[in-house]
């Protein structure tokens, strides 16, 4: 096994005189930052020297920006959920077959939809609806007859 | 020159000299520091321009605080891994891992002048995360005392230690690999 401890110079070389050509390129660091701070535009008198204060407000700004955002998302997001919010309209006497659940009398339900809060009239049969039930039923006069004499004797 | 009488020099007000001192003193050093993190002869020609730049914008700045030395370390140290990070994006961009792309450039540098396990460990290190990468190349390489180190990177000597002990071993690892 290889030691690590013996293969320890840098693995990488650089082209012949690099580093001499390096120093003098650096070397005119100094002069190309002075061309290039005489060349700046006389009008900007922000580069005077002159420290740069701040208004007082702007300070602020950045914290006014936040919030107006945070207002902004939060307004947006109520309006969304109002507009989309699912609304379901109770069907008709829900509420009240909720309310009068545990009075429902389970022999007669519809009790507790009379009017008069006695027996249910829904439940009595008219002549009417005997008539259209023979009619629709097929049943003959002589039928009827029959029955009639039957129940008779 | 040492880093005082540049400072001093500069103090009197012969700037340009005492920052030629400082590139005749630097240059080379932070050529081999930013080259061992980003492999390229052409990025770390370009990078050391920067660095030095920055270091004759920050100059009137310099209180004196840290070392000369270790100032101009960890600015070239910044610049490395701003650079870095920005080949990060561009290698996911790519959609591959930035260890990998470091690598294919290892492999096609016509400056590299190693054996192959030397080609193995320059590869390797590429591969371990940020903090261990520096810690080795800056205590490997270039010999730094883990004093140095702390100054430059602002990381406690015993977190330095076991850095380096889990790098050197992973390297260790990875060089035991090729020797089987």
């Amino acid at each position: 096994m290889t030691e690590i401890k013996n293969i320890k110079s840098f693995p990488f070389k650089v082209p012949d005189g690099y580093f001499d050509k390096l120093q003098n390129r650096l070397s005119a660091i100094p002069r190309e930052s002075l061309l290039q701070t005489a060349s700046k535009p006389l009008s900007d008198d922000s580069l005077d020297g002159k420290e740069m204060v701040l208004p007082f407000w702007n300070k602020f700004k950045p914290y006014l920006a936040l919030a107006a955002c945070f207002a902004i998302a939060v307004t947006i997001g109520s309006f969304i959920l109002t507009k989309t919010a699912g609304y379901t309209k109770a069907p008709q006497g829900s509420y009240e077959n909720i309310l009068y659940a545990d009075m429902i009398p389970v022999t007669n339900p519809y009790m507790i939809y009379g009017e008069s809060g006695t027996a249910a009239n829904k439940n009595e049969i008219t002549d009417d609806d005997i008539e259209n039930y023979l009619i629709a039923s097929g049943t003959t006069v002589e039928h009827l007859e029959y029955i009639a004499y039957e129940n008779k004797y | 020159m040492s880093d005082e009488e540049i400072i001093q020099t500069y103090r009197e007000g012969h700037h340009e000299q005492a920052f030629n001192e400082i590139v005749k003193l630097y240059s080379e050093r932070l050529y081999w520091h930013v080259r061992s993190l980003v492999c390229s002869h052409e990025d770390t020609d370009d990078l050391l321009q920067d660095i030095f730049v920055k270091v004759w914008a920050a100059l009137p700045s310099y209180r004196g605080e840290a070392q000369l030395y270790t100032w101009m370390y960890r600015i070239a140290t910044n610049e490395a891994l701003n650079f870095l990070h920005k080949q990060k994006i561009r290698a996911t961009l790519s959609l591959e891992s930035l260890s990998v792309a470091m690598e294919k450039k290892i492999d096609d540098d016509v400056y590299f002048n190693g054996n192959e396990a030397q080609r193995v460990i320059s590869k390797a290190i590429q591969r371990l995360p940020q903090k261990q990468k520096l810690v080795f190349v800056m205590r490997y390489y270039e010999d730094m005392k883990y004093e140095d180190i702390s100054s430059v990177l602002g990381i406690s000597v015993g977190s330095l230690k076991a850095s380096y002990h889990i790098a050197y071993e992973k390297i260790k690892a990875e060089l035991q690999k090729i020797s089987v």
